[in-house]
């Protein structure tokens, strides 16, 4: 009588089989009935195939999980990337609306200059100069800005950050864009505020995404402002950014900061960034809060730790 | 319905099961279907909802996975009532196994090694 | 040729008016969409051509362009871009003959007006 016992090889050579990865290795199981075949062989011999093909099939599904997942990490980069695009597309409009104003103060001045030395108007000629001047200086002042965010954010070190000098740079490259808008920017930006200890661009970015969320919310409507307040509390720095405009919805108030939660149309809003806001918050070991609509209005909460002095 | 006595009459009753057709060479996903559809067309002859199933597998070789998910699934489970699996050899008592352990069928599945229990326990089902 | 130029920003106001002026040219100024409807129909038929920028506070430059043909003028309008481009322009500015971009340099303005004057 054949028992499992006498067939020790076989056993043997599917576990080796599994182990080193052929997960299609079977055994022949033998009919119990055949020559003096145990009835133990048989259904031994069935029990490890069966599980063999188990574990094939969970290797299978693992695999397929894994190139899902793969495929779903390269998408999230490439919704990254492509969000960080739209908002260089932001950048890069609003850069365009400020460099147009100061060119074009110089851009007439200089045709008219010609003629005013033609004409002898010196007290003219000081003036066109005066103002060319300005309009260099509000330039250059844009183009200070976009160094900022020319610089790699990944590699960029964390520094000491003046929060309110902060605050005012981030609208030097969308001043012209609000003005336009008619949308008016109220800056309430306290005295002696305590450096925080953070990196310069992310800061920059979350501060520029509110500003930018804060102008979508109001343009075209009546009373269009953006309030800016920095303020200290024990231990902490806070900015608040605040609009006139509708609002967020009570039962969309945790939704907004999920992926892809937007609800502007698909040109407009890749939905990412209040989440890659908050993220930068938190590794800054702080916070980002959306406040009760009292007054209306969308209110917003950066509040960073304070250097310890 | 009168319960019958013995296993053979029972073919003949509302709660299957054609043994012949379980044995095929290589058990797969194919014959699982074709099982499924004469209970079903059994069930609908007879005028009952779902079966209360006795599955002769005394002598199955061996089951394919495939096979196995397609006895656990929604569509046997719409059908089946409760399903005894008669069972004989360690070789078949392992396949019964695995199919209650792993594919976790959906209606109440037992393993028997008497007919007699197995019909038993189904009488034990209310008509439905 | 008498222009109405509207822009809400004074120095470039300024400098068009000077620099249009010395080439003979009458120019009327507006600080914005509103402004230029009291000026224009202060005179409605004096205009020969209207320069509005776009973006303006109060009244919008395609918007102001938009009651002047609703109400039947039929002047000449240049329309001042640099904002945005055409293609993402969410409204259509109506019958305008010519488009000048921003920064614009005032021989570009005279060329037009030229053009203009040409074919009346």
């Amino acid at each position: 009588m054949t028992h499992v016992a006498d067939r020790y090889d076989e056993l043997l050579s599917l576990i080796h089989a599994l182990a080193s990865g052929d997960l299609a290795f079977r055994l022949r199981v033998p009919k119990a009935g055949e020559p003096g075949v145990h009835d133990d062989l048989e259904a031994v011999f069935l029990g490890l195939n069966m599980l063999a093909e188990e574990l094939e099939a969970t290797t299978v599904r693992r695999d397929a999980y894994q190139t899902a997942l793969d495929e779903l990490q390269r998408t999230q980069a490439q919704l990254v990337q492509s969000a960080k695009l739209a908002a260089l597309g932001e950048l890069a409009a609003g850069v365009g609306h400020e460099m147009n104003q100061p060119l074009q103060v110089i851009c007439n001045h200089i045709e008219e200059l010609p003629h005013l030395v033609e004409e002898r108007d010196h007290e003219e000629i000081l003036r066109s100069a005066d103002e060319m001047q300005d309009a260099v200086g509000r330039a250059s002042e844009v183009i200070r800005q976009l160094r900022t965010f020319a610089r790699d954010a990944v590699r960029s070190e964390r520094e000491h950050i003046d929060v309110g000098a902060m605050v005012h740079d981030s609208l030097v490259l969308f001043r012209e864009d609000l003005r336009v808008r008619g949308i008016e920017v109220i800056l309430d930006l306290a005295d002696d505020l305590p450096p925080i200890h953070g990196n310069p661009i992310e800061v920059q970015q979350v501060i520029t995404n509110l500003v930018l969320n804060a102008r979508d919310a109001v343009t075209g409507r009546e009373n269009a402002t953006i309030t800016l307040r920095t303020s200290v509390e024990p231990g902490a720095v806070l900015i608040d950014i605040q609009d006139t405009g509708p609002g967020v919805l009570p039962e969309l108030r945790k939704q907004i900061f999920n992926p892809f939660f937007t609800s502007k149309s698909e040109e407009n809003g890749t939905g990412l960034g209040l989440t890659i806001s908050e993220q930068i918050m938190r590794r800054h070991g702080g916070t980002l809060t959306l406040r009760n609509n009292e007054p209306p209005g969308a209110h917003f909460t950066l509040r960073f730790p304070a250097e310890a002095p | 319905m009168p319960m019958p006595l013995s296993l053979k009459e029972s073919f003949q009753w509302p709660f299957s099961l054609c043994a012949d057709i379980l044995i095929s060479a290589l058990h797969d996903e194919a014959a699982a279907a074709a099982n499924i559809d004469a209970q079903e067309k059994i069930r609908d002859e007879i005028g009952v909802r779902k079966t209360r199933a006795v599955i002769d597998m005394r002598r199955v070789r061996a089951i394919s996975r495939e096979a196995r998910e397609y006895y656990a699934n929604e569509r046997t489970a719409s059908i089946q009532r409760a399903t005894a699996l008669l069972v004989g050899s360690k070789l078949t008592k392992v396949i019964a196994n695995f199919f209650m352990g792993l594919n976790k069928p959906v209606s109440p599945t037992r393993m028997f090694t008497n007919p007699d229990e197995a019909l038993a326990w189904l009488a034990t089902f209310p008509d439905e | 040729m008498k222009l109405l130029f509207v822009d809400d920003e004074a120095p470039i106001r300024r400098i068009v008016q000077r620099g249009l002026g010395r080439s003979g040219h009458e120019v009327i100024l507006a600080a914005d969409g509103e402004e230029a409807w009291e000026q224009f129909c202060a005179a409605p038929h004096s205009f020969d051509i209207v320069f509005t920028d776009i973006r303006m506070p109060r009244l919008d430059g395609v918007s102001f362009l938009r009651r002047l043909r609703a109400a039947g003028h039929e002047v000449p309008c240049v329309l001042i871009t640099g904002h945005l481009p055409k293609e993402q322009w969410t409204e259509e500015p109506g019958d305008v003959l010519a488009f000048l971009e921003k920064p614009f340099r005032i021989t570009r303005m005279l060329e037009i007006i030229e053009q203009i004057a040409e074919s009346a």
